[in-house]
């Protein structure tokens, strides 16, 4: 009886403990991936890609880099980015980007949109030269990274 | 707890006496038990936070040949500033930080300045996790090729 008694003291304190396990931390930065568009944009021209989105989460889209075609350096110009659907011909032929959100930018290595959407494989990032006094006055190249879940 | 070994023998006391022994033991034990697992308890280790990027410093250098340019690539590891100085420079030379291009090399520059040798970052910018270059390029100015060197200083 005693016997009894004591396993079951002992059980009862092994199942106290146990509650310990450390949580892992909780990760700031889950499994996220990074495109890179790179192309080079006309004056009053407009460009866009396709992308997917896996997962809920942040979707970022960045204007890395507006750069001239011969010469290193920078082009100092605004430029339009944004992110939409994409949009299809009767054959499924992607043929276009109905943008939702844009916004006016000079390139940045940080993100100029940071915005949350529900996953879908028909997004679309979108760069456009739309100001003739602070757009491009020649043909730049441009790398537009989005990072998405 | 080899005292809960029972070893039927042929005197009959002996039974009776190591039982006797048992008890004893295990009406001391548990409260030696008891304090060993109470000790157990509560040490759990913390969860650990997530570990923040340690600020790196990278030092590069090379040269520049009139017309040319030469670049490096790096790596930022969470969203942060970045700052490079050109410490050492022949001459004024341009200056910028962009991306890697996708193929065949290079930089696809972001931020650009024109820089002669300080000891004060020429550019400090924002700049989120992934892969970045350097580049050090010719104004137009050289007339011979010019050694440089330069930190990086990111997360």
């Amino acid at each position: 009886m005693r016997f009894a008694v004591l396993i079951l003291i002992l059980a009862s304190l092994c199942s106290a403990c146990g509650g310990d396990t450390p949580a892992s931390p909780s990760s700031t930065t889950p499994g996220r991936a990074t495109e890179r568009f790179d192309d080079i944009i006309n004056v009053r021209e407009s460009k866009f890609f396709p992308f997917s989105v896996g997962s809920n989460g942040t979707t970022s889209v960045n204007l890395a880099s507006l750069s001239p075609i011969s010469r290193p350096g920078v082009i100092v110009a605004t430029v339009e980015i944004g992110w939409g659907k994409t949009v299809k011909d009767d054959a499924g032929t992607v043929i276009g980007c109905s943008l939702a959100k844009v916004t006016q930018t000079t390139p940045s290595l940080a993100a100029q949109m940071n915005d949350t959407l529900p996953p879908a494989s028909d997004y679309c990032a979108n760069i456009a030269d739309v100001d003739r006094v602070i757009g491009l006055r020649e043909p730049a190249n441009f790398s537009i990274r989005v990072t998405h879940p | 707890m080899s005292a809960a070994t029972f070893t039927d023998t042929r005197h009959g006391g002996a039974k009776t006496r190591r039982s006797k022994t048992f008890w004893l033991r295990a009406s001391v034990s548990p409260w030696l038990v008891m304090a060993l697992f109470a000790s157990a308890c509560g040490n759990g280790t913390a969860p650990t936070t997530p570990s923040t990027s340690t600020p790196t410093s990278e030092n590069w250098s090379g040269v520049v040949a009139p017309g040319g340019q030469s670049s490096r690539s790096f790596t930022v590891n969470a969203s942060g500033t970045v700052a490079i100085t050109l410490t050492a420079s022949g001459a004024t030379l341009g200056l910028g930080v962009g991306v890697p291009r996708v193929t065949g090399g290079g930089c696809r520059l972001g931020v650009t300045v024109n820089a002669s040798a300080a000891s004060n970052p020429q550019i400090s910018t924002p700049a989120d996790a992934g892969q970045y270059c350097v580049q050090v390029y010719d104004l137009g100015t050289l007339q011979d090729p010019v050694g440089f060197a330069l930190k990086i200083d990111h997360p």
